[in-house]
């Protein structure tokens, strides 16, 4: 190719360039909408909280709040202890308090009993309880 | 914040903006950008399809992106320029089935792309011309001399020096220019 040639060539060229550069890029129909659809699942799935183990797990009403509850109040220890407090609310229902009396000296290993024992030396506090109990 | 504001408001501080969730932002983004990276990735592909599929991966990476952009880095135009550059290119490597060093040279496309631009119209025969490039010329050709970015700012997005990117464009221009050469009358540039 002669130097002219690639002169006009090159100056073509440039007018080619000159042209894509301003040519009129119209976008897609859909396009800007699917760029925009995009945008907002991103920001939905970053706004989301995060799936509950239960509802992963597929337990779903009653069931899940019982479930709740069962981790709430400390799981199966808990339970246990729980199970422990209420057999002893029934026997004590059944067979009275005058039983305990026997319980609490065998505890506390005497004829002493916590109705006599005094705490406080001194009888001023049971004397200042009876001198207020005069003003009833 | 007002929509006025925000399509007043620089790139980086749009994409903060929604990168802390303001949906505004997107629009405004979706807007500036969407446009840029489907013309960069159609002159790369030469297909309008797949240049829509790009186009819309690359804005969906710049919606991922935003939660950790970190300002002063880089610009958000450079960074897609990037983007929609790489995803071009992994498609170009997928169609032809050969890697970027195997490519041949422009030279050997050069009968097939003259046979078609004789049908063609000039903007055809360009992108025809650009087709028959090395992708690593053609992205720097485009970025130069079509999206009009300067030197530097191509370095950045190829990830490449300034000298190689003078080089990538001169050379890109010769086989363009040897592309090209012989078709002025049927393009009508004969009497200019």
């Amino acid at each position: 190719m002669v130097m002219a040639d690639v002169k006009q060539t090159d100056e073509m060229l440039e007018a080619l360039f000159d042209e894509a550069r301003f040519e009129a890029f119209e976008l897609p129909p859909g396009l800007l909408a699917r760029v925009l659809a995009d945008a907002d699942a991103e920001l939905a799935a970053r706004t989301a909280p995060p799936p509950r183990a239960t509802a992963a797990r597929g337990i779903s009403g009653f069931g899940a709040v019982l479930k709740e509850l069962f981790g709430a109040i400390g799981g199966w220890p808990a339970v246990s202890g729980l199970a422990s407090a209420t057999v002893a609310g029934v026997w004590i229902g059944f067979a009275g308090v005058g039983g305990l009396a026997l319980t609490t000296a065998d505890l506390l290993g005497g004829d002493e009993t916590l109705a006599v024992m005094n705490l406080l030396p001194g009888d001023d506090v049971f004397a200042l309880a009876t001198d207020l109990g005069d003003f009833e | 914040m007002a929509f006025d504001a925000v399509s007043q408001a620089s790139d980086e501080a749009l994409l903060v903006l929604y990168g802390n969730g303001d949906r505004a932002a997107a629009h405004v983004l979706a807007q500036r950008f969407t446009p840029l990276a489907l013309r960069v990735a159609t002159r790369m592909l030469g297909d309008g399809a797949e240049a829509e599929d790009v186009a819309q991966e690359a804005m969906l990476r710049l919606w991922r992106i935003a939660p950790e952009w970190r300002q002063g880095e880089a610009k958000v135009s450079t960074w897609l320029y990037r983007v929609v550059a790489n995803l071009c290119t992994d498609r170009l490597r997928r169609r032809r089935g050969v890697g970027l060093d195997e490519i041949a040279e422009p030279e050997d496309g050069v009968p097939a792309v003259v046979d078609r631009m004789i049908a063609r119209d000039r903007a055809n025969a360009l992108q025809d011309a650009l087709d028959a490039l090395p992708e690593r010329q053609r992205q720097a050709v485009v970025l130069r001399h079509i999206e009009g970015l300067a030197n530097p700012e191509i370095a950045a997005v190829m990830q490449i020096g300034v000298e190689a990117v003078e080089s990538l464009t001169a050379r890109g221009k010769r086989a363009l220019t040897a592309h090209l050469a012989g078709q002025r009358e049927e393009l009508g540039y004969g009497h200019g």
